[in-house]
């Protein structure tokens, strides 16, 4: 039995956990909710997602949502297959969910508003808050220096490798460097770099073609 | 050598507290002033580069984020006090699941309803009553759905207690407390009988008096 993502491939929750399940070469099959007719809202999806939202998974009776809890149950259970995604020791495993954390806390509080603006709401008929959008990037600016601090004496996010800190990112990214915030992040030599080199993974690739956005 | 957490008064830190109580683990503190603004200082930036709180300091290890804190106690901590991560992975993917819940969806709107509410008299900066309004809306639906999960399971993740709902223990002390809306809670039977359960425990009770913030 094969595991059904309940989302929107070109969204970026969905995207989380897909490129987990490619990063893994975990088999799934991809169940369609409409995000543009709000289906996720409908009473059929409530019953897998009670807040309203995508992804949600069900793999034979284990249901699961929230989509970076699906992508840690996914890269535990799956540990022996695959890119490890979650560090070798405890003490790595706690620096990978350390900036795994980041990215919740600090990154996409403020992609979100971005992506929102800038990319879902034209989409949907609404209009840009373009104020917010501007004092946004002036947050992320701040935030960005972090990261360039990081990784400029760090490979990747987490230390040597590509782990689950580094995934967990990629979505929201790849949305955010469809709009001028690219120019933030080229503006960077090391986030630059980084951006670089995980965009190049072949999971990525496959992720990328499978939304319909080409080559990123 | 003893863990050290720092901002054992603030709320984020807490979730971090309570999980080295529960699991019996020694540890000192080190104060750090938010209301003075020590969080900025370089000395604090060194440790944490957002200069947010906590962060817990093991030897020559550190690691911030209090949630990433929590699992890495209850991990490594595993043999002794209560299991806070479930039995199988699948315990372990529901008990994440809700972690995650907390942090996106339940903690968002009780921030912005604390820093409003408590903070902005104390900081002197204005509360925004537009956002005091919107963030109770949220945070109530929210609770519904809360509502709906403990109706059916003891504990957020289940019939055991985890990090899921020890994540929960600050903020809400605030909801109930200085925020001024145990309400909330109180009206909705499962959430208030849950609640009762886990604010009652005794590493909660030990954590919420001995670091009590004086405001």
């Amino acid at each position: 039995m094969v595991v059904k993502l309940y989302g929107q491939v070109t969204a970026a929750c969905p995207q989380r956990v897909l490129l987990c399940f490619l990063e893994k070469e975990i088999e799934f099959e991809i169940v369609h909710v409409d995000l543009d007719t709000l289906e996720q809202k409908k009473p059929e999806h409530l019953l897998r997602q009670p807040f309203g939202q995508v992804p949600a998974i069900e793999d034979g009776d284990f249901k699961l949502f929230e989509s970076r809890a699906i992508a840690r149950y996914y890269a535990t259970k799956y540990a022996d297959q695959g890119t490890n995604l979650l560090g070798k020791s405890l003490e790595h495993r706690a620096i990978v969910d350390q900036w795994a954390d980041v990215e919740t806390h600090y990154f996409n509080v403020l992609a979100f508003p971005i992506v929102l603006n800038l990319v879902i709401k034209p989409r949907l008929g609404e209009e840009c808050d373009v104020v917010l959008v501007e004092e946004t990037k002036v947050k992320l600016e701040v935030v960005l220096d972090i990261y360039e601090n990081r990784l400029a004496s760090n490979r990747f996010l987490a230390g040597d490798e590509f782990t689950m800190a580094d995934l967990t990112h990629m979505p929201a990214m790849g949305h955010l460097m469809g709009t001028d915030v690219n120019r933030m992040v080229k503006a960077r030599v090391n986030m630059n770099r980084w951006w670089e080199d995980i965009t190049a993974r072949p999971a990525w690739k496959k992720l990328m073609k499978m939304a319909g956005f080409g080559l990123a | 050598m003893v863990l050290t957490i720092y901002a054992p008064l603030f709320a984020s830190s807490k979730r971090a507290v309570v999980t080295l109580v529960e699991k019996g683990v020694e540890f000192e503190s080190v104060n750090v002033d938010l209301l003075k603004g020590e969080q900025r200082q370089p000395e604090y930036i060194a440790i944490q580069p957002f200069g947010k709180i906590p962060v817990l300091v093991d030897g020559d290890y550190k690691i911030f984020e209090s949630r990433a804190i929590m699992r890495y106690i209850a991990e490594k901590y595993r043999s002794q006090g209560p299991d806070l991560l479930g039995k199988t992975i699948e315990e372990r993917g529901q008990v994440e699941q809700w972690l995650d819940v907390e942090a996106t969806s339940y903690h968002p709107p009780l921030l912005a309803l604390t820093l409003n509410i408590v903070f902005a008299p104390l900081m002197g900066f204005p509360a925004d009553e537009k956002v005091i309004k919107e963030s109770e809306e949220k945070l109530g639906e929210v609770l519904d759905v809360y509502e709906a999960q403990l109706s059916k399971n003891e504990y957020l993740a289940g019939d055991f207690v985890s990090l899921a709902d020890l994540a929960h223990l600050p903020f809400t002390e605030y909801l109930v407390g200085a925020i001024g809306k145990a309400y909330m809670i109180k009206d909705r039977k499962h959430v208030s009988a849950w609640w009762d359960k886990i604010s009652n425990r005794a590493a909660w009770k030990e954590v919420s008096e001995k670091y009590a913030l004086p405001v």
